[in-house]
């Protein structure tokens, strides 16, 4: 589904250039649940940003579904990552001033879909995720539980092919954090490919493969164990 | 458009949510568009809105423009001669003339009332395009001299007087005190150029009157004529005229064109209008920086917001139209509450100015001034909300869902280039107030050259049948001066054709004896009883006031002021010479500053004047002065007088019952009257000025508050590493100060080249007026001052193991 080559991305900083992903080479498999882990500033959330196509800093290949994202200008990024992305953001970032049901339809109401299939795609996944009974509710009436909760709905609305989480559970209880675990499971059982970002070895647990990342470069793979790191950040 | 419903539908929300930013904004536009709205209901009613007459376009007047040596372009005047040539050898033309507006009195039913008489020549109406709603118009027979007396009411009046009774028409009414025959009435509604309550037929000749150009032409195309034929014919007709302009200018190119009515009518007052509406937009431009400034924070601290969406699949456009709508939906309500303002303004403004100031009927909150509000409305929301647009292009998904939105230095130094922009218009607009202040300060502390403390003045009309014998005139004069000397608490009483700060009458003056005999000139004149001189207290500077000796069968004698000397003489002693052949001068008085009619300079200034004996005027004189002026009674007290109008009122009644005043005045309501337009440009102008330094100062409070609000942290963690709260209220401070600063430099450039065009409106001072300046910079530095350290006061506050613990 996915194939990064030599994927670098970097910053220029007043020391220098500061390299946050280092010759990445990865595959990703339609409906695989990756979890990339790593000690802080591994570069794990750019690595899903790029994944994401919400950067575009970055040099190397990338190849979503066969199409070279590399070649492609940042419209047509953003319609691809549009089509067939969902984002889960571990602060959730819903919006303040919009109620469960609006921020659950707000992917929908960018693209061209007809008021009333919207209307009918957002009382499904309300009833899916069992949260109707809090659709006219803003998200500061809602428990960070909940919170996260309609951020993977608003995430799978529009059934994305691929569904990127960053630390998802990092801001919840551990019930609650095994309540979205449950669902990504869900989700990964009815197709959706998922890559996650997490320092929770329980949630890595829930995944099928695991990337350790250390220093922008990756060192291991669980579905590559020839990998050969970097000699200066080997384990 | 369910897009557009939902757009619309979040941004209440938004805007609901945000309470105090929704309300400053429209304060802000309601206060700033209402200005606009108000400014722009009398451009429009003076230059924009159509005459209200039948095909305005082929109405006009007569321009003359004089160049080659010395240059000058301005409505012509017209005399007797002109008019005959006007009216009888321009066949392209329909003309008429008029020969203004006066107070009389006008005796019906029993009643005597002080009206506006509005004297036409016979085709004024048809000039217009009015037809009497009863009766007819003026024949040519009314019109010529010594024709019948006929009159002419306005609805109004006729409805006031005769009850709206049709068979009022034919009868007799008294103006003047003369009979005149009523033969029509005007419909409801009919306004003219001359806005008077009756109208009567001018019987314009070459004699009197139209011995000088005291008339005003208007002009109607007849069909098939073009302009251009008209103009040829007028300069063909007006040619021997022409002549004698060049023989006093040689070298001078002379030309009569015709320009539309509206012009020629609002003429005076464009160069003001215009001056205003210009000003009205600097306060718009004003606003929309501060707008801009308010939006572009609210934008960044909602970049977070703005990451999220694009994050989901929002195209920049998308983004940015939520903020469109939000910005729209803000300017709309704000200008709906501007046309309030403006309409309150508006009647402020139409209050401020004296009766007929403006040469319009009405200045009405029409379609027009609607859709100029609602254009400027959505105007304002563009300006205001291009800058967070063009923000919102840039926003960088990566940091910007990171937790706080912090105004980078980018965005800080747009914010302080926004601040410096309002303060530099500022500076123009309370340079160009101070300096019209300092002009008006200058006129109104004139010298004046008497004494103007203690006077009460009252006017009367004597256009009246009945004074044009001078014996009659005469006794008035005495009886009414003798019974007001005796109202207890009257000091003095005396009556003079004009007194100081008011138009005098002008003619020509010939010196008579020494080497200058034969010199011509003109002087202001004024005839006064024997008491004038003594009752204003004007200095006598050498020979003697009048006195009841000097009579209609005496020595003609007259007393001139300073620049009559000056003038005339250079300087020496004028007592002993001669004017006008036998006219001997007796005495020699100060100045008084008059308004000025006989080579206009400023508005009041000194003007040669010679004084007669009110009992030396003869009847050729009293038919005519007292048509364009109402003299002056005139009493000193010593002190307030109880009931002091009604006793003079008394007095007058008591010399001639049908002699109604048609007003009381202090010597500051004549002066008032005669700096209307400059009281009125202050009063704009400088409210324009308070309202751009109010908006430039909540700009600069709402700059440094936002600092604030968004270095806490960082002030915080300093304060806990040793910093003090001075420090950082002068680090803060600084931002806004450093704008101030700059915006204060750019606007005295910007003051450069602006105030050189109100050279023509200043009295006593330069353009580059350094008190003034230096005024301006004060009270803008302490304002900035204020408005930088007082939000800084919060930083006190801040507690810095607080903020190190909700880190």
């Amino acid at each position: 589904m996915i194939q990064l080559k030599n994927l670098e991305r970097s910053y220029k900083s007043p020391a220098g250039q500061f390299w946050v992903l280092r010759r990445i080479n990865l595959e990703i498999r339609e409906g695989e649940f990756i979890t990339v882990m790593g000690p802080s500033g591994a570069g794990k959330s750019s690595l899903l940003n790029v994944l994401a196509l919400l950067d575009d800093g970055w040099e190397g290949e990338y190849w979503f579904r066969e199409q070279p994202v590399h070649a492609m200008k940042r419209k047509q990024r953003a319609e691809l990552a549009k089509r067939n992305t969902g984002m889960v953001f571990q602060s959730y970032h819903l919006l303040d001033d919009l109620t469960v049901r609006e921020n659950i339809d707000l992917p929908l109401s960018y693209k061209d879909i007809p008021a009333k299939q919207r209307q009918s795609l957002v009382a499904d996944t309300l009833d899916r995720f069992r949260i109707v009974a809090k659709k006219d509710l803003f998200p500061s009436q809602l428990s960070g539980g909940q919170q996260q909760l309609v951020g993977v709905a608003r995430a799978v609305i529009h059934k994305p092919v691929l569904l990127l989480a960053d630390e998802p559970t990092g801001n919840l209880h551990s019930s609650q954090a095994k309540q979205i675990m449950d669902l990504f499971r869900e989700l990964n059982q009815q197709g959706t490919t998922i890559v996650q970002v997490t320092h929770s070895e329980a949630n890595a647990a829930c995944g099928s493969r695991t990337i350790q990342l250390r220093d922008g470069w990756v060192v291991s793979d669980t579905a590559n164990p020839d990998l050969q790191p970097y000699e200066a950040v080997k384990p | 458009m369910s897009g557009l419903i939902q757009d619309v539908r979040y941004a209440l929300r938004q805007l609901r949510r945000d309470p105090g930013f929704s309300l400053t904004v429209v304060i802000t536009l309601a206060l700033s568009i209402g200005a606009n709205t108000a400014i722009f209901s009398v451009v429009n009613a003076l230059l924009l809105k159509s005459l209200p007459y039948t095909h305005p376009e082929r109405m006009g007047t007569i321009y003359l423009r004089v160049t080659g040596s010395g240059f000058s372009d301005e409505r012509a005047g017209i005399d007797g001669e002109k008019w005959e040539l006007l009216r009888d050898a321009v066949p392209a033309l329909i003309s008429a003339v008029s020969g203004g507006t006066s107070g009389v009195n006008l005796q019906a039913s029993s009643r005597v009332q002080y009206v506006q008489d509005g004297r036409i020549s016979a085709h004024y109406l048809d000039v217009l395009g009015l037809q009497p709603l009863l009766g007819r118009n003026f024949s040519e027979d009314e019109d010529r001299p010594h024709g019948p007396k006929a009159a002419i009411l306005s609805y109004g009046l006729w409805h006031s007087v005769f009850s709206a009774d049709r068979t009022a028409l034919g009868q007799p009414i008294l103006l003047r005190g003369e009979p005149y025959t009523l033969v029509g009435v005007l419909p409801q509604g009919a306004t003219t150029p001359l806005d008077a309550e009756v109208y009567t037929s001018l019987q314009p000749s070459r004699q009197g009157e139209g011995g000088g150009t005291n008339f005003a032409a208007i002009t109607r195309l007849r069909d098939g004529a073009t302009w251009q034929e008209a103009d040829a014919e007028i300069n063909r007709a007006w040619a021997l005229l022409a002549q004698r302009i060049k023989k006093d200018n040689p070298g001078a190119h002379v030309t009569y064109y015709s320009v539309p009515l509206q012009k020629g009518q609002t003429d005076a007052l464009r160069p003001q209008v215009l001056a205003l509406m210009l000003a009205a937009g600097f306060i718009l431009l004003i606003a929309c920086a501060n707008l801009a400034g308010l939006a572009l924070v609210r934008m960044l601290r909602r970049t977070p917001e703005v990451a999220t969406r694009l994050a989901l699949g929002a195209s920049s456009w998308q983004i940015q139209k939520q903020f469109w709508v939000e910005n729209l939906l803000l300017a709309l309500v704000g200008g709906g509450v501007a046309v309030g303002v403006g309409f309150l303004a508006l009647r402020g403004i139409l209050l401020l100015l004296p009766e007929h100031f403006l040469p319009v009927a009405s200045v009405p909150l029409d379609t027009r001034v609607m859709a100029f509000t609602l254009v400027i409305s959505v105007l304002t929301s563009v300006l205001f909300g291009m800058l967070p647009a063009l923000v919102t292009r840039r926003v960088d998904l990566r940091s910007s869902m990171a937790s706080r939105a912090v105004a980078g230095w980018g965005k800080m130094r747009l914010r302080q280039a926004l601040i410096a922009g309002e303060v530099s218009l500022t500076v123009v607009l309370l340079a160009a107030s101070g300096l019209l202040i300092r002009s008006l300060v200058h006129l109104e502390t004139l010298p004046p050259g008497f004494n103007p403390n203690g006077l009460m003045i009252a006017k009367a009309s004597l256009d009246d049948a009945r004074y044009h014998d001078p014996a009659a005139f005469r006794q008035l004069l005495n009886e009414s001066t003798a019974a007001m000397r005796q109202i207890p608490g009257v000091q003095n009483a005396a009556v003079g054709l004009s007194i100081p700060y008011e138009t005098a009458l002008n003619d020509g003056v010939t010196l008579s004896d020494g080497k200058e005999a034969g010199q011509e000139g003109g002087t202001d004149v004024v005839y006064v009883t024997p008491g004038y001189f003594d009752t204003l207290q004007m200095p006598l500077l050498a020979g003697r006031v009048f006195t009841d000796v000097d009579g209609p069968n005496t020595q003609h004698v007259a007393v001139v002021n300073q620049a009559f000397a000056r003038k005339f003489y250079g300087g020496t002693n004028p007592v002993g010479r001669y004017i006008n052949k036998d006219t001997l001068i007796v005495g020699e008085v100060a100045d008084v500053p008059l308004s000025s009619n006989l080579y206009p300079v400023a508005p009041l200034m000194s003007e040669q004047t010679t004084y007669i004996p009110a009992a030396q005027v003869n009847a050729g004189s009293l038919s005519l002065v007292h048509v364009w002026f109402q003299p002056d009674w005139v009493v000193r007290t010593a002190g307030p007088v109880e009931g002091l109008t009604v006793a003079m009122q008394r007095a007058l009644t008591g010399a001639d019952p049908k002699l109604p005043t048609s007003g009381f005045y202090r010597v500051n309501d004549l002066m008032a009257r005669t700096l209307a337009t400059q009281r009125i440009e202050v009063a704009l102008l400088g409210a324009m000025a308070t309202l751009a330094l109010l908006l430039s100062a909540v700009g600069i409070f709402a700059l440094v508050a936002n600092i604030v609000a968004e270095r806490t942290r960082e002030i915080g963690i300093r304060m806990a590493l040793g910093s003090t709260p001075g420090k950082a209220m002068v680090r803060i401070g600084r931002s806004a100060a450093g704008a101030s600063l700059l915006g204060v430099a750019l606007g005295l450039v910007l003051s450069a080249g602006a105030l050189r065009t109100m050279g023509s409106v200043l009295y006593g001072i330069g353009v580059y007026d350094v008190p003034t300046i230096c005024v301006v910079i004060s009270v803008l530095a302490s304002v900035a001052l204020i408005a930088s350290t007082v939000p800084t006061l919060r930083i006190a506050r801040i507690n810095p193991a607080q903020t190190l613990r909700d880190e």
